[in-house]
């Protein structure tokens, strides 16, 4: 209930500037700066043109007279050209034309001013604005021109046919919108220079970015063994950063061997040397603790124009990872090996007693062939866990995701745990817990996994227990206990393939080292996440978090064009609430 | 002119007392089975103050000699067709029709509304200035109207978030939500349009018109509060009672 209350406190976005991000394109980088304000250029003459053609009706201090002539020349004079304008930049697209379309706009205002003195000041900003979409595609100082050029003609309409300008309201407010229009062009223009800066510093780093983010480690040496360059990889794998390592010799600073042996470079790259024989070679680093690194080494030359070697590149691979595997492939071989033998041999045992003595009473009979059946479902389990674990290692594993209702399935397995075991699990479920989406069988594997991991690893007895919330986003079940719990590198590596915490000479607790791999990919097959938090012998708490079935606010479930009986639930399900008939 | 304003208003307001009956029924003959509605009590709220308010001002251009301006024109006209389409659809479906259409894509014609709907916008407001170019005085019984004007914006943006968010998983439009999308936004501009002539003089003080404006406004922020109960789970509505608590079994699907 707390954590109900808790996470509604939470303010919810009201989510309409991310929805419209969402919902239009972001613009991308095509063409030149002018180009792309060209093209947007005609259009948004038009919709001027329309939209004074929508306000010239309420033109202040103004006749009937005036207004009606005001209207009839942009109807029948203004708006038809700019319409002209934009068919023909979407047919021809000359350069010339949006220099030619803006002489027009001025020639044309000219023409309003000198008919209807009253639309005099108003279409002096009407040319601040014509203005500054020309300074969009001429640059500002073509921008300043036609202003100057606008306010020479603005005088001499006024010698033409003098009347009173009107400056009111109306007009302050055209002069306020056309100076923000020039800020808002201006500064678009600026920061698309600054753009088309950036994106050429990109461009120019980007050989670099490239390499630096390959996965091997790439080193460059001059003819004479000296390091020119070391890539990312390269100060990974060797601990080394690359201001330390250009400027001295692989040697020196890689120190890289070949079984027992030192490669010896003072006659030149010992790898080139030996890259006449093997194709790629597999050496050693010794590190600082001791500890042997193995490496997958391949050499190539640059030659230069007179054919003589002028760089050699290098180029490492960590395989300590690939070593490690191998061996707990190894390991969990030996370890499955065990786990499988153990019922067997109690299989064996008993299967053998009812044949080699097949007088035994009943109730000796109806021992061994619960044993027996005993055994043979543990058997049956673990060949079921290398199954799923094969299946997803070669990504069959496939989750058919459905709405899940998380309390009942909870509340299910934990009963079936603690029936099983004897153990009590205590459940806090927030009332009213949205469904997540995932898989049944997913689910239910991954719960009973955590589950029995937390009765096997608190042997003591302590609580465990299983916790559900869910925020605006996901849903979240925890399974803690209270047993032996992790220390830093065993969290770090709980959730790897074949992992075990104990060497197979000296183990407590039986386990094949596939569960928590398995728990992982299926909780990640969902959309999930997982998360371990633990500390020795303070118990560990594993924290699943899968999707919310539909984020508040989204699309409600119904088939399309079919609408709700109920005009409460219609108005519902268009708020992007969950109608009552679906809960 | 002002003949047409007070039809339409007049109309405006039987509407939106037929929407408030709809639901206040609903409520009453779904509260045995599944409770008390907060959100179908916030949309009787809505529409039993914001029917009285268009049916004052209807009554009062019609019969009192108030006289109906351009503006209070052109806010009906424009907002009169979404809400027909949507209370036709609501008809269609209480006649056990679709009650929806489908609007696959985005035809052009949904393109253009909002270049549309800025052009309108703008003639609106340069109307407006015109309208105020006179000097305007804000007065105390106008500022309902001011707020419903924010209130009726807020539910709209709801609206229109879930259309837009809708539009990628269904591929399309929905008309029933379209349609109710602009009735708000469409409200508040009538609410604006009657505001800038009450502060420029042309309209007086009506008491009924004042009562329903004042109801309007807790009315329109106790829906606004449903509406962001429910979407964190604050607000318990019949919506999130299982039938079966209810005696009835689990509805199917």
């Amino acid at each position: 209930m707390i954590e109900a209350r808790a996470a509604a406190r939470a303010r919810p976005s009201l989510g309409l500037r991310h929805a419209l991000a969402e919902a239009l394109a972001p613009p991308g980088i095509d063409g030149s700066l002018q180009a792309r304000l060209m093209r947007s250029v005609h259009p948004v003459r038009v919709v001027i043109a329309l939209s004074a053609l929508a306000a010239s009706p309420f033109l202040p201090a103004s006749t009937a007279a005036d207004r009606r002539t005001l209207l009839l020349l942009i109807a029948s004079a203004y708006l038809p050209y700019t319409v002209a304008v934009l068919a023909a930049s979407r047919r021809f697209g000359s350069r010339w034309l949006g220099p030619a379309a803006t002489a027009g706009d001025v020639l044309l205002v000219f023409l309003f001013q000198t008919a209807v003195p009253p639309a005099r000041t108003v279409a002096l900003f009407g040319y601040i604005l014509i203005a500054a979409l020309y300074a969009s595609i001429g640059g500002l100082a073509g921008g300043l021109i036609v202003g100057g050029v606008a306010a020479a003609l603005t005088v001499l309409a006024q010698a033409l046919n003098p009347g009173p300008p009107a400056i009111d309201g109306f007009t302050l407010t055209m002069f306020a919108a056309s100076l923000g229009s020039l800020a808002v062009i201006l500064g678009a223009a600026t920061r698309e220079q600054r753009r088309a800066n950036a994106e050429l510093a990109r461009l120019h780093e980007k050989s670099e970015a490239v390499l630096a983010r390959v996965g091997d480690g790439v080193v460059v040496t001059d003819a004479a063994g000296t390091i020119v360059q070391w890539n990312k990889s390269a100060e990974r794998i060797a601990e080394c950063p690359s201001h330390s390592a250009i400027g001295r010799t692989c040697g020196a600073v890689l120190g890289l061997r070949l079984d027992e042996g030192e490669l010896d470079c003072s006659g030149g790259c010992a790898l080139l040397a030996l890259k006449d024989s093997t194709a790629v070679l597999e050496v050693t680093r010794v590190l600082a603790d001791g500890r042997r690194q193995p490496l997958l080494a391949d050499v190539a030359t640059l030659r230069s124009s007179g054919g003589e070697v002028s760089e050699v590149v290098h180029s490492f691979r960590d395989i300590t990872r690939l070593r490690e595997a191998d061996e707990a492939k190894t390991l969990f071989l030996a370890t499955a090996s065990h786990e499988l033998k153990t019922p067997l041999t109690v299989i064996q045992g008993f299967a053998k007693t009812l044949l080699v003595f097949p007088d035994l009473g009943p109730q000796d009979r109806e021992t061994a062939l619960r044993a027996i059946e005993r055994r043979a479902v543990q058997l049956n389990g673990i060949v079921d866990r290398l199954l799923l674990s094969s299946r997803i290692e070669m990504g069959r594993v496939q989750v058919v995701h459905s709405r899940l209702d998380l309390p009942p399935i909870l509340e299910e397995r934990a009963d079936r745990m603690s029936a099983a075991t004897g153990r009590q699990i205590v459940r806090e479920i927030a009332p009213g817990l949205p469904p997540a989406l995932g898989g049944l069988d997913a689910l239910t594997i991954v719960v009973d996994h955590l589950l029995d991991n937390a009765v096997k690893y608190s042997p003591e007895g302590g609580p465990i227990g299983v916790r559900a919330t869910a925020d605006a986003r996901r849903v979240t079940v925890s399974v803690s206990d209270s047993g032996i719990g992790m220390d830093d590198e065993q969290r770090a590596l709980c959730f790897e393939k074949f992992w075990q915490a104990e060497s197979s000479e000296a183990r407590r607790f039986a386990g094949t080292g596939i569960g928590l791999y398995i728990v992982r990919s299926l909780v990640e097959a969902m959309g999930g996440e997982i998360r371990v938090e633990s500390a020795p012998m303070q118990g560990s708490t594993f924290t699943v978090s899968l999707v919310r079935a539909e984020p508040a606010g989204t699309a409600v479930p119904a088939p399309a064009g079919v609408a709700e009986p109920s005009l409460i639930d219609e108005f519902m399900r268009q708020m992007g609430i969950r109608p009552r008939r679906q809960a | 002119m002002s003949g047409l304003v007070a039809a339409l208003n007049l109309a405006l307001g039987i509407a939106y007392l037929a929407i408030g009956a709809i639901a206040l029924i609903e409520i009453v003959q779904a509260r045995r089975t599944l409770g008390f509605s907060h959100f179908g009590a916030g949309i009787v709220g809505l529409a039993f103050t914001c029917g009285p308010h268009h049916f004052a001002h209807g009554f009062h251009v019609a019969f009192e000699g108030r006289s109906g301006g351009p503006l209070d024109l052109v806010t009906v006209l424009v907002g009169l067709p979404t809400a027909a389409v949507w209370v036709g659809l609501r008809i269609e479906a209480f006649r056990r029709g679709r009650g929806d259409r489908f609007i696959a894509g985005t035809p052009r014609w949904l393109q253009a509304l909002p270049t549309a709907a800025g052009m309108y916008l703008t003639a609106l407001v340069s109307a407006g200035l015109a309208v105020g170019a006179g000097g305007l005085t804000l007065r105390a019984w106008m500022i309902p109207n001011l707020l419903l004007i924010g209130v009726y914006l807020t539910i709209a943006s709801f609206l229109l978030r879930t259309q837009i968010r809708n539009r990628g998983p269904l591929r399309g439009w929905s008309l029933s939500g379209l349609s109710l999308t602009g009735i708000f936004p469409t409200c508040a501009l009538m609410h604006a349009a009657w505001v800038v002539y009450a502060a420029a003089g042309r309209y007086e003080f009506d008491v009924h018109g004042f009562v329903a404006g004042l109801l309007a406004v807790p009315a329109g922020l106790y829906f606004l509060w449903t509406v962001r109960g429910l979407f964190l789970d604050t607000v318990r509505d019949w919506h999130v009672r299982s039938p079966e608590r209810a005696g009835q079994p689990a509805a199917a699907g």
